[in-house]
């Protein structure tokens, strides 16, 4: 994903929310959590945007909490078998887990943000091997998983797949379906 | 006020999600005056609530929470709004070219037609002005709207007629193409009507 002024997709991971605790009072504003409240009082906690929240942050008026799914629970189940952990089911669907990753890795100090780099990109390097193997057999083979894995974990890594990783299994199978084309026609007699 | 029923940006992301369904499906869908219209109207509101806001802090220090708050709504609604239009561009770029830039051709399809904003038609119009102008220096060395993705082969080429398109001037006079018929000609000069579909290569 890139962070383009004009990139839908960027604009769209900016959606995702995260829970911010407040540092002043601000009037008129209590709508922005869907609740009652008139105004926006010190210390209460509301789910917000990211886009509206670097602001908020930056001019020092609320903190935030690191979302659910970067907590050190994910973190330690990406440590132990970074395949099995459901990146999809942490976001939603369509949604991309590396995108908003690399959001929040802006809000944060400069040490905690490196560590969460680390985290996205060994999670991505150890998971696209799997997933650009999946998509070269995908279409050979049925829906037997490579390197012999048995169907239901396949499966299951298929589902947890999140956006970025769904972009990139399309284009590996369409790619295997060209170079298949290309491998088995002839220029011969086509003049 | 209709902005509290729903958040901030609401709408605009309505917006950018279409953006996003016409990318993945592929297709150009309706441009959807409404919501623009509606968005429009959401930043004439946050911009009245920043000067109220404003004019209520009669001691302003520089630093008013509740303003900065509107203020990125507001950026945020732009942004969207920009990114709608140009990804809507971006598409109606690719489609003109591929047709070979022929403009007519287009905007005579009335399921394509329907979809587009007038300010859409004339931004065509005038795109399509620039690259004749940009053309016209080098028509006779170099066609900038020939095809890239199969180069030809031949200086001539069999081709069957799939709908009719009237008489066309060639190098050997002038030929009437009727459906179903095949002939041989010179590449260059139907290209425009390959490209276009009304004739196909055999």
């Amino acid at each position: 994903m890139d962070d383009d002024y004009y990139s839908i997709d960027s604009i769209l991971a900016e959606n995702q929310k995260i829970q911010c605790t407040f540092k002043v009072d601000i009037p008129d504003l209590g709508h922005l959590d869907g609740g009652h409240e008139r105004d926006i009082k010190a210390l209460s906690k509301i789910q917000l945007p990211l886009w509206m929240t670097y602001i908020l942050i930056f001019s020092d008026y609320a903190d935030f909490t690191v979302p659910a799914p970067f907590s050190s629970r994910v973190k330690n189940a990406l440590n132990a078998e970074c395949k099995s952990v459901r990146l999809s089911a942490l976001v939603g669907a369509g949604a991309s887990w590396y995108a908003f990753g690399k959001i929040v890795m802006r809000l944060l100090a400069q040490d905690a943000a490196r560590d969460m780099g680390a985290v996205l990109t060994t999670a991505f390097r150890e998971r696209l091997l799997e997933v650009i193997d999946q998509a070269q057999h995908f279409a050979a083979l049925g829906h037997i998983g490579g390197a012999g894995q048995s169907n239901d974990t396949a499966a299951a890594f298929r589902e947890g797949l999140d956006a970025t990783e769904r972009e990139l299994f399309a284009l590996a199978q369409d790619s295997a379906r060209s170079t298949k084309q290309w491998y088995e026609s002839t220029d011969r007699g086509r003049r | 006020m209709s902005s509290e029923a729903r958040q901030f940006g609401d709408l605009a992301t309505q917006l950018v999600q279409e953006a996003r369904r016409s990318t993945l499906t592929d297709t150009l869908l309706k441009y959807n005056d409404t919501l623009v219209r509606s968005i429009v109207r959401e930043q004439r509101q946050l911009d009245t609530l920043i000067t109220q806001t404003l004019a209520q802090d009669v001691t302003f220090t520089g630093s008013n929470p509740a303003a900065l708050l509107y203020q990125t709504a507001i950026q945020r609604n732009k942004r969207c709004l920009l990114a709608y239009h140009s990804h809507r561009t971006d598409r109606l770029r690719d489609m003109y070219w591929a047709v070979g830039g022929a403009l007519p051709h287009l905007l005579a399809n009335t399921d394509i037609r329907a979809k587009l904003a007038p300010h859409e038609v004339d931004y065509l119009r005038e795109y399509n002005a620039s690259i004749i102008e940009f053309r016209s220096d080098f028509t006779a060395e170099l066609d900038i709207a020939a095809s890239i993705t199969h180069p030809p082969k031949d200086l001539h080429v069999l081709v069957r007629v799939v709908r009719d398109c009237g008489a066309i001037q060639t190098e050997v006079g002038s030929i009437d193409f009727r459906y179903g018929q095949r002939y041989m000609v010179r590449r260059a000069d139907i290209e425009h009507l390959i490209v276009q579909g009304y004739l196909q290569e055999v």
